[in-house]
């Protein structure tokens, strides 16, 4: 099924927001940059909210709660994959874990973070099982805890997985399989499960998932954080209860500590910390949108190249999804002489396809290196500037999922009310999709929200860059033209694959 | 190194990727009628044919014959297919099996039938491939035999997991003994 791309007049106005972005952000460059210190505002202040966020942060049973509703979903998920009908639009298994959970974690990241780590049933599963208890600290754990080796304390393994993964996905349709689907989640269960036995804390979330990372690197632009309610109190902490544990909750799982915690890549959101500070000294905090991508978060290359391919990738699923990538197949195939459907040919393009943004990242770095004339190395830049490509990848992620989200949740009801499509083949219960496009009126509300979403990654993504142009202290205004105008021109991409037809995938 | 990457090469140029097959319409079922049983039937547009397939009956047993029946025209110029098409079948319950072929067959006014048998029950998939116009075409089926219930994903889950937890107990309990 194709549905359309945005329509031309939600284009230009964007183009023309595009180019008043740029135009200001450069005449704001002579401006110095000003960062207004702002009271952090506490979630348990709130009205209403503040009840549940106390809740949350000293007791367990509401996470555990959760926990207990994500684990059941995701058996029955394995159960309809492998048992169910293998009509992936038919079945609970590819259409919610592909369509409505994919879809709804990357949706849910600004106003969440990394909440939905706090109850993955990979992690959950494998802990209660390694660990022989539901919740608290537990000395005596059915683990090695094995410190992990040096190759293995980077993102690069989940980088390399999340690749991986798209191959397999982009390349063998695994989304429309539910089989494939369940095995897969199976398969990512017994991963968490082997690191968990072998290695101490929690590894796999840590280095590996890439799921997890992916939605670390993204809640670095979230409106939330767990941070301490009073930097004093954890400066004078001697004990350090969320590093280290205690007899209330375990230490935390990725070895952050609450004094010098500035980012929330690795933070699983727990709420180990919050349960085992005697002080009460952990809570959820309000932020600006991205306000740690722009400010605290600290450069390193594993991430930065995270996020590089992050931005590749994301682009390169909408690739996919468009009429002309069968055109660029046929192409490659004739030139090896072989079938267009080979995976051999998949791999080829899919390698030319995500290439280019790594290229021409690197490329813009090295000419504003050249423009500094050297006063800030490659590699500082390289590492520095590639928190600007987050929200541009976050924002056309989210635009590209809401429309599958909008345009493929006409399956949801029918498989919600039948997770194994053990009656879709019946004559009562025979949908045709074609009959079931969303409307006119519905398609231009997505369009809208899809430019706006893409409007606003931009404008991030350069105030991004302008806080830390400021940190390197980069005052010469040339030396940011490049990475503006690559900001620009890839939004200009990004926008130009929305306007086109895409298959949907179920 | 060298042998492995030959391997890799080769093993990616062989398999198949389904990624851009033709994508049909999602199956309509079909009631049964004096003349025939009830049947599954899938139907879509792709380039410059139109192709309908059925399958009788629509929930076929072990070892109970099953008839496909293909129809393969063009739109436009209302003219059937006369070229061969070839079928295949395919289990859908291991991830590493391979594609059974069945039959080719050439038609007549364009169009194609085969019967044949399943011998286990299971989730397998139908395909028809053909060229025309030198484009290659390719339709699937889902087909289910009987009330399968595949147990060895579980089987393998439960193996891994009681491996791994055994084999990190025993290392832990002979570490004291080695201290």
């Amino acid at each position: 099924m194709i549905h359309p791309g945005i329509p031309m007049t939600f284009v230009w106005i964007a183009l023309g927001l595009f180019f008043g972005l740029l135009v200001w952000s450069l005449v704001r460059e002579q401006s110095k940059a000003k960062q207004p210190a702002r009271k952090p505002l506490l979630l348990r202040n709130l009205p209403l909210l503040g009840a549940i966020i106390k809740r949350i942060d000293h007791r367990r049973e509401l996470l555990l709660s959760l926990k207990l509703i994500s684990v059941a979903l995701f058996l029955l998920i394995i159960a309809a994959g492998l048992w169910g009908t293998p009509l992936g639009a038919r079945n609970m298994a590819t259409t919610v874990t592909w369509t409505l959970w994919w879809s709804l974690v990357i949706l849910t990241i600004p106003l969440v973070g990394t909440a939905w780590c706090a109850v993955c049933p990979w992690d959950t599963l494998a802990g209660w099982l390694v660990r022989f208890r539901l919740w608290g600290n537990k000395t005596d754990t059915g683990s090695l805890n094995l410190t992990p080796p040096r190759w293995l304390r980077t993102v690069w393994p989940a980088a390399i997985l999340f690749i991986a993964l798209s191959w397999l996905e982009l390349g063998t349709e695994l989304i429309t399989s539910p089989l494939a689907t369940a095995l897969l989640a199976l398969g990512m269960l017994l991963l968490a499960l082997l690191f968990l036995a072998l290695f101490e804390r929690k590894t796999f979330c840590r280095y590996v998932c890439p799921v997890g990372r992916t939605i670390g690197c993204y809640s670095q632009l979230a409106a939330i954080e767990l941070r301490p309610i009073q930097q004093a109190t954890c400066s004078q902490c001697e004990t350090l209860d969320c590093y280290h544990g205690n007899a209330q909750a375990e230490p935390c799982p990725t070895q952050l500590t609450m004094g010098r915690f500035a980012q929330n890549t690795y933070c699983l959101s727990c709420g180990a910390c919050s349960v085992g500070c005697p002080k009460q000294n952990v809570s959820w905090h309000l932020r600006p949108l991205a306000k740690e991508a722009a400010i605290s978060a600290r450069p390193h290359g594993d991430e930065a190249w995270f996020m590089l391919i992050l931005l590749s990738l994301t682009s390169f699923h909408g690739i996919t999804m468009i009429t002309q990538w069968d055109t660029g197949l046929k192409q490659i195939a004739q030139l090896f002489n072989t079938a267009p459907d080979s995976l051999w040919v998949f791999s080829i393009a899919m390698l030319l396809g995500i290439l280019p943004p790594l290229i021409l990242y690197s490329g813009t770095i090295k000419v504003t290196a050249i423009v500094t004339k050297q006063t800030t190395s490659f590699r500082q830049l390289f590492n520095g500037l590639a928190f600007s490509l987050l929200p541009i990848a976050f924002t056309y992620h989210l635009a590209h999922n809401l429309g599958h989200l909008i345009q493929e949740s006409i399956n949801f009801l029918p498989v919600l009310a039948d997770p194994f499509g053990s009656t879709a083949l019946e004559p009562e219960n025979v949908w045709n999709l074609m009959d079931h496009s969303i409307s006119l009126q519905t398609g231009l509300i997505v369009a809208g929200i899809q430019t706006a979403l893409l409007v606003i990654g931009l404008a991030l993504g350069l105030h991004i860059l302008r806080s830390r142009f400021a940190s390197m202290d980069m005052e010469q205004l040339v030396s940011r033209v490049p990475m503006k105008l690559l900001l620009t021109v890839y939004s200009g991409f990004n926008l130009w694959l929305l306007t086109q037809p895409m298959t949907m995938r179920m | 190194m060298l042998r492995l990457t030959l391997f890799l090469l080769l093993w990616c140029y062989g398999f198949s990727a389904s990624a851009h097959h033709f994508n049909p319409d999602n199956p309509t079922y079909l009631t049964a009628t004096q003349d025939r049983p009830d049947g599954i039937r899938v139907q879509a547009h792709a380039g410059e044919l139109s192709l309908r397939m059925v399958t009788y009956p629509a929930h076929p047993e072990a070892n109970q014959p099953i008839r496909v029946e293909l129809q393969v025209w063009n739109p436009t110029t209302k003219a059937p297919y006369e070229g061969a098409i070839e079928l295949s079948i395919e289990t859908q319950r291991t991830p590493f099996s391979d594609s059974l072929p069945l039959a080719t067959k050439r038609g007549a006014e364009g169009q194609f039938s085969h019967q044949f048998k399943l011998q286990q029950d299971g989730f397998y998939l139908l395909t028809a491939e053909f060229e025309y116009h030198d484009e290659p075409y390719r339709i699937d089926l889902p087909l289910r035999s009987g009330t399968p219930f595949p147990l060895w994903p579980v089987i393998f889950t439960v193996g891994f997991v009681v491996l791994v937890l055994g084999g990190v107990a025993l290392i832990k309990r002979r570490r004291p003994l080695q201290s």
